[in-house]
């Protein structure tokens, strides 16, 4: 009765121990990534009196792991610094950081946290994210491309979001006349692992 | 009123370009120094917008204008002194010369600033030269230069028309009337023949 019981257990704890490390391996399994900065851009393209206009965020940092065949155990968090911005006209980028636009003196951080990726189709891929700025976060669905090639890996993508929708333009500048709403931004990031 | 000039009198198109020209210079130029002195905001985007779309068109009538001119005969001028037909000859040579260079400063200042010029939400202009913080400055140090420039050129040009008709009291200033050309008696013809030999 006794040897029955152990001989009985010792399966039952391998396979508790087995179920457990295959609870935990999804976070592990993916692969992680450095991301390389002066290969990578965070740009957007916004309107102003009906024309375009680009910019960058220049200094962000992101925790990326991923594997396209384990996308449940994938995750990406990107931390943008505002004012690092970029629109190659001082009076502009001094606007954008003020209290008025991204406010960055209270909230000096954007950030970008996924969800959930799926594949769209071999090498294209969608990313559910929650976008925080100033103090709003909404989710995001952002659309790329993936390449990878060994120990190297370069996306692309954008996504088109309201400006306002975040509460980027207060008072007279929530108005979209003249700025637009639709704000796109374009990802491209090079990473190693 | 003939399309055309010819030798003593301006035609339809030239008088249209002439004032609709003189309307968009005043225009252009009072809106340029209503949104320089408004507070960054709404207002002065919008003034900034039209200013923009406006002197565009200013660029576009310019090239029209000038390209018509090139085609057409020109009225003789009816100065009785050389040292006036020459300095009519200059002040109209210098209005050509800011029709075209204003607008393209400011066309280029836009550009360097990173802030492409959209024409009345219509289209946007594709942007002459790359950001650029320290060549924004130079050109809008062009623009403003220019700008007194063009009140020197209008004033000295009214200031001519008006010492033609009260001083000389010749067809000058009246044959670019848009009524004139219709009754050939506006013109004393004697008159006009005299000054042309």
């Amino acid at each position: 009765m006794s040897m029955n019981f152990k001989t009985s257990l010792r399966p039952l704890a391998a396979g508790l121990v087995a179920s457990m490390l295959a609870l935990s391996a999804p976070a592990q399994a993916a692969d992680q990534w450095n991301v390389e900065d002066g290969d990578s851009a965070i740009a957007f393209t916004g309107t102003q009196l009906g024309a375009e206009f680009n910019g960058a965020f220049e200094d962000f940092s992101a925790s990326i792991a991923f594997s396209p065949d384990d996308l449940a155990g994938s995750s990406v968090e990107v931390l943008i610094d505002i004012a690092s911005v970029n629109t190659q006209n001082a009076d502009r980028d001094s606007q954008i950081v003020s209290a008025d636009w991204f406010n960055a003196g209270e909230w000096p951080t954007a950030k970008f946290v996924t969800k959930s990726f799926s594949e769209v189709a071999p090498g294209s891929y969608q990313a559910v994210a929650d976008l925080t700025i100033r103090d709003v976060t909404k989710e995001v669905t952002l659309p790329f491309d993936l390449v990878i090639n060994g120990t190297e890996a370069e996306a692309t993508g954008s996504v088109t979001i309201k400006r306002t929708d975040f509460g980027v333009g207060q008072g007279q500048w929530a108005d979209v006349s003249q700025v637009g709403d639709d704000v796109t931004i374009s990802i491209t990031i090079k990473a190693s692992k | 009123m003939a399309l055309r000039s010819d030798n003593t009198g301006f035609g339809s198109i030239t008088k249209s370009l002439h004032w609709v020209m003189a309307a968009l210079f005043i225009s252009v130029f009072s809106v340029g120094w209503y949104m320089d002195f408004l507070p960054l905001g709404m207002a002065k985007l919008e003034w900034m917008s039209r200013h923009k779309s406006l002197g565009v068109t200013v660029l576009m009538l310019a090239v029209l204008r000038i390209l018509w001119r090139l085609y057409e005969p020109t009225p003789a001028a009816l100065g009785k002194h050389s040292i006036e037909r020459l300095a009519a000859k200059l002040g109209h040579l210098g209005l050509y010369a800011v029709m075209i260079a204003m607008p393209l400063t400011g066309w280029m200042m836009s550009s360097a600033a990173n802030f492409p010029v959209s024409v009345f939400g219509l289209f946007t202009l594709p942007n002459l030269v790359a950001p650029d913080q320290g060549l924004f400055e130079t050109l809008r140090t062009a623009h403003f230069i220019l700008s007194w420039a063009i009140v020197v050129l209008v004033l000295g040009h009214v200031a001519a028309a008006l010492k033609h008709h009260f001083i000389d009291r010749d067809a000058t200033l009246r044959r670019m009337l848009p009524a004139s050309g219709d009754q050939d008696g506006d013109i004393p013809a004697s008159n006009t023949a005299k000054e042309n030999s």
